[in-house]
């Protein structure tokens, strides 16, 4: 073979420039810390780091679903904790009132405290995690129950996030299943939460009567009331032969007033009898409880100034039939009561007494369920306030049902809790394993490359050593 | 031979003895010079001198000829070599330039924007009320259009720089071909011209280099030179080569051939010219393809879910992204409604053609009828590259199917690499008996991709009216699906990140076998190098040897005239003494 210089100079070159090359790239390596630095440098295993990344980036977004989850979940817990032991209290209460020798003054004190309770109810249904409320549906930026009716007022969906691929959770507890119901029709009184506030009095005139429907004591349950309904409050006849009212209002017996009425007098005409009395302590009005078409008018006796109506006394002088006519009109607390205290009316509750009836323990007629921890807390206030041991006890037990429903609630809660935490754990691990492959993947095994390198630049010293000492010589050198 | 013989036989070695000496000054003088050949004295002895019985004498020495130490069939495969090697630069240099925009060895890759995009569609389904998650999800929206947009952007001006460099490469082409040209003539002119040669070698070198030719010698020495049978150069005339682009912006390339102006792309195999082809004309091209497929199925399907969603403010039927498509129909509140475009093989999709497609009741030519369901529906497919002349695409390449199983019933069309999904009871269809629906593309998508959504409200999270009782603003179940598009083969039948990483490892192979072909070829052309030096180099050492050789033999040839001299003399003496 002829060995000429160009062939030396050539491959000195091209030897030079491969070792500067993969010493370039092994510094590269060393201080990027990547030993795929482009996705030429191995494209199958570029595509997996590809892969790999997006998956890390949709644990990050799983992760954070989870905490988003967490914070949720534990809102829901502290609100469930809260109303277990309000419900707790209601209990105690209810079989403090249930004790025989509770008299119904004290009775009447412990429905404040079970108002109270039932205000805290609400309250807890309204509960607000950042900007959301956690018993509302997808209307979360509005409260769920209306703190004045107990109505539930927003939509039951539930709000559900993805917290690994293809898992999903609910976040919200929409306040139905728990608090309370939406009214099939909001106009209609007979499905009310929590009737005392919930009478359609509207400020407008009555029309037929031209009174205003609100009566003085805007609490009709607080008030007196015609239990007897009459079509047509203009009708004269209501009474046969007339006769005497003798109104008194409280305890001490305020002086006594008599209305006359006269004979064959309306609806009407004693309402405005009793109202013209100089000196009455009363107010009376006309309220029309049903509708249009099937009026359902009633007299309505309030005190005025209000707050007195459980005190008001009415005895009736006349010669109409017994239970019928003027005489229906007569009240006293403690002895005939032909008008009723608006709270009596409680017929919507569908309460049942005979304990035989196998609804007697169901809590499907009409709404009141375990999940309706509102009107189950009303009552048994209502029960108190009237005085009704039967009613005390049963509302025992509608609170001991609702009681338990709360718990399962919680516990729900609390296995969501876990499950959210043991999604958490392993997307964590998930996490870990990928970010292995990645940097088994990627990452430059420093201690390797640093050795390569430094063969390498041993190898680039001799060559340049060798190379310039034999290049420099030729035999010209020897030609004397 | 008489007595002056002697000196003729020194007078001779002295001449032939100085040429040697200034035949290795040469090769010294080049022997760093490119393309360079070493050149060689061929002595030879002259023969016939005085004839006796005992022999012959000779009468000196001569020169039969300067040789090219020239091995013309090394030549030959390293001027192919260097071609290709020429060719894997030029190509490895484009590709490593593709590969650069999808770089996702850094964490700011396209692949993270298009996850981050999805991630914040996640975010607004966490949190559905909240402006910030709303807002952000516009700037990542908006962030990776402009990735897209950018990286497009790129390629689209790597095809005009890689027009550009062929444009001067051309002009280079031209003016080596000239210098051909004269040398030939120069060569027939004065036949041993050996420089002239090893000039005109080089020069066919890095021609080759450019674009890949043949040559062959005609009977005067001159070099005719063509590219792929068409003449650059013949004898001592050149054709001129050009490049353009045409109004679709493909590059080609021409020979003026005086009776022809000949198109010669098919003709160039080899050598930069080739690599810029292949680059502009396929790669950047079947990547840029990609991207607007991308662009367009991403915008359309994101498009499609979220005007069915409401935002914040009730709003409703808003687009999220810019549309990059137009789809008309003719009666959009009955019958039909366009529910899916996707691309089905990209390589044969052209975005540049309009297509338009429409149903009746009663078929006719063209029209081919659905399967299935209670009444027949036929479907037409029509083309048109200008919006003005139509043609009637081949019932046989359309491929239609239908489904009656799900609610609203649904049929797909395919042709073209296009799919498209008409939804619509075939009830609704057959009232409203005929309908027609126009589908066009943005040619450049990928480039004009942008949201179109700029306020946060806007963004349809919810699946209801939040207005309406049954919804509300913690509705997020439209923001959810629309995440779940990641997961979900929107993209030519692939999920998002698939169809890019595919694109990416596409690029990555390339790039990567492209750099080994280089390496592969670099290796080869410096074997071959170095086996041309081998014959046509030059060894200093040997010029070192010869030079000593040829001084000693030219002192030695001065010596015999001075011997020849003195033995003159001797005689010249000899008779002046008498």
């Amino acid at each position: 073979m002829r060995i000429t210089n160009k062939m030396f100079y050539d491959r000195f070159l091209s030897d030079m420039r491969k070792n500067l090359e993969s010493i370039f790239i092994s510094n590269e390596q060393i201080s990027t810390g990547k030993k795929i630095n482009r996705p030429s440098d191995d494209p199958t295993v570029m595509s997996r780091i590809v892969g790999y990344k997006t998956q890390i980036s949709a644990i990050g977004e799983y992760k954070k679903a989870i905490n988003s989850a967490k914070s949720s979940f534990e809102a829901l817990d502290s609100s469930m904790s809260n109303l277990n032991s309000a419900l707790i209290r209601v209990k105690e209460l209810a079989l403090q009132g249930a004790t025989g020798t509770t008299d119904p003054n004290s009775k009447v004190m412990i429905s404040k405290e079970v108002d109270i309770l039932l205000k805290t109810a609400i309250d807890i249904a309204n509960t607000k995690v950042g900007d959301k409320y956690i018993f509302s549906g997808y209307k979360s930026n509005i409260a769920p129950i209306d703190i004045n009716t107990g109505e539930f007022v927003v939509d039951a969906n539930i709000f559900k996030i993805s917290i690994s691929a293809g898992a999903e959770i609910g976040l919200n507890m929409p306040a139905n299943s728990l608090f309370s119901f939406a009214r099939v029709n909001a106009a209609d009184p007979s499905n009310a939460i929590l009737p005392p506030h919930n009478r359609d009095f509207d400020t407008a005139n009555d029309p037929l009567t031209g009174e205003r429907k609100t009566p003085p004591d805007a609490d009709p349950l607080s008030a007196l009331q015609l239990s007897a309904a009459v079509a047509d409050s203009s009708a004269a006849g209501f009474t046969t032969n007339g006769g005497t009212l003798t109104i008194t209002v409280g305890e001490n017996n305020t002086t006594p007033v008599d209305v006359v009425i006269a004979a064959n007098a309306s609806l009407n005409n004693i309402r405005d009898a009793i109202n013209n009395q100089p000196g009455i302590k009363v107010k009376a009005n006309i309220v029309n409880f049903g509708t249009a078409g099937s009026p359902d008018y009633r007299l309505i006796i309030a005190s005025s100034p209000v707050g007195q109506s459980d005190k008001i006394k009415i005895t009736v002088t006349t010669t109409d039939g017994a239970g019928a006519g003027l005489n229906r009109l007569a009240y006293d607390p403690q002895g005939i009561q032909n008008m009723t205290l608006g709270r009596d009316r409680i017929a919507n509750y569908n309460y049942i007494t005979d304990i035989t009836n196998p609804n007697y323990y169901s809590f499907n007629n009409n709404y009141l369920n375990e999940n309706n921890i509102l009107r189950a807390i009303h009552f048994l206030k209502v029960s108190l306030e009237m005085n009704d041991n039967g009613r005390i006890q049963k509302a025992i037990d509608y609170i001991g049902k609702v009681a338990e429903k709360v718990f399962q609630s919680q516990a729900e809660v609390g296995a969501n809790l876990n499950k959210l935490q043991a999604e958490g754990n392993y997307q964590d691990d998930r996490e870990y394993d990928i970010n292995t492959y990645l940097s088994n993947d990627q990452d430059a095994d420093i201690a390797k490359v640093i050795s390569e390198m430094t063969q390498r630049q041993t190898v680039l010293q001799s060559l340049r050593t060798i190379s310039s000492d034999f290049l420099r010589t030729s035999l010209f050198d020897f030609i004397r | 031979m008489g007595g002056f013989g002697l000196f003729d036989i020194g007078k001779t070695a002295l001449l032939m003895n100085r040429r040697a000496l200034d035949t290795i000054a040469h090769n010294v003088a080049n022997s760093a010079t490119p393309g360079y050949t070493r050149q060689d004295v061929v002595l030879e002895n002259i023969p016939t001198g005085d004839i006796t019985a005992v022999g012959t004498t000779g009468r000196g020495v001569r020169i039969t000829e300067v040789k090219r130490m020239y091995d013309a069939f090394l030549t030959l495969q390293l001027r192919t070599e260097k071609s290709n090697l020429s060719y894997w630069n030029a190509y490895e240099k484009g590709v490593v330039k593709i590969e650069n925009i999808f770089n996702e060895a850094s964490d700011t890759g396209i692949s993270t924007a298009i996850t981050d995009f999805f991630n914040a569609w996640q975010e607004v389904a966490q949190n559905p009320e909240g402006y910030a998650q709303r807002t952000l999800l516009i700037k990542k929206a908006e962030y990776m259009s402009s990735r897209i947009s950018g990286a497009y952007t790129m390629l689209d001006d790597g095809r005009t720089e890689i027009f550009k460099s062929s444009q001067s490469l051309v002009n280079e082409v031209n003016s080596i071909a000239a210098k051909i040209a004269y040398l030939n003539d120069k060569i027939a002119a004065v036949p041993g011209a050996l420089d002239l040669k090893d000039q005109r070698d080089l020069l066919i070198e890095k021609l080759n280099e450019i674009v890949k030719v043949s040559t062959f010698e005609d009977n005067v020495g001159r070099y005719s030179v063509l590219i792929g049978g068409t003449p650059l150069v013949d004898g001592g005339k050149t054709y001129k080569m050009s490049v353009t682009t045409d109004t679709a912006n493909a590059m080609h390339f021409y020979v003026d051939l005086e009776s022809e102006v000949r198109e010669i792309n098919s003709y160039i195999t080899g050598g930069e010219l080739k690599a810029n082809l292949d680059l502009r004309e396929t790669n950047i091209l079947s990547i840029m393809n990609r991207l607007n497929a991308f662009a367009i199925d991403l915008s359309f399907t994101v498009n499609y879910y979220h005007r069915q969603g409401y935002g914040l403010d009730n709003s409703t039927g808003n687009d999220f992204f810019r549309q990059l498509y137009s789809i008309t129909d003719s009666s959009p509140a009955v019958g039909g409604t366009v529910a899916g475009i996707d691309f089905t093989n990209i390589s044969v999709v052209n975005l540049g053609k309009m297509y338009r497609i429409d149903y009746n009741t009663v078929g006719g030519a063209g029209y081919q009828q659905e399967e299935a369901g209670a009444t027949d529906i036929y479907w037409r497919v029509q083309e048109s590259t200008d919006g003005t002349t139509w043609t009637t695409i081949n019932p046989l390449s359309v491929t239609l199917s239908s489904d009656t199983s799900t609610i609203p019933d649904y049929r797909t069309l395919e042709f073209s690499g296009i799919k498209i999904r008409i939804d619509g009871n075939q009830s609704d269809l057959v009232t409203t008996v005929t309908e027609q629906f126009g589908i066009s593309f943005n040619s450049n998508a990928a480039k004009y991709m942008a949201t179109a959504i700029t306020d946060p409200q806007k963004v349809a999270a919810a699946q209801t009216d939040p207005s309406d009782p049954s919804g509300g603003v913690g509705d997020n179940r439209n923001a959810r699906l629309i995440a779940d598009l990641i997961n979900q083969r929107i993209i030519a039948g692939a999920i998002p990140i698939d169809f890019y990483r595919s694109m990416v490892s596409d690029v990555g192979v390339d790039a990567s076998s492209s750099k080994i072909n280089m390496k592969f070829q670099s290796t080869l052309v410096e074997e071959l190098e170095r086996r041309r030096q081998e014959v046509s180099g030059v060894s200093l050492d040997e010029e070192a040897a010869n030079l000593i050789k040829y001084q000693k033999a030219f002192q030695a040839s001065a010596k015999l005239i001075s011997v020849a001299d003195e033995l003159l003399e001797t005689l010249i003496a000899m008779t002046g003494r008498r």
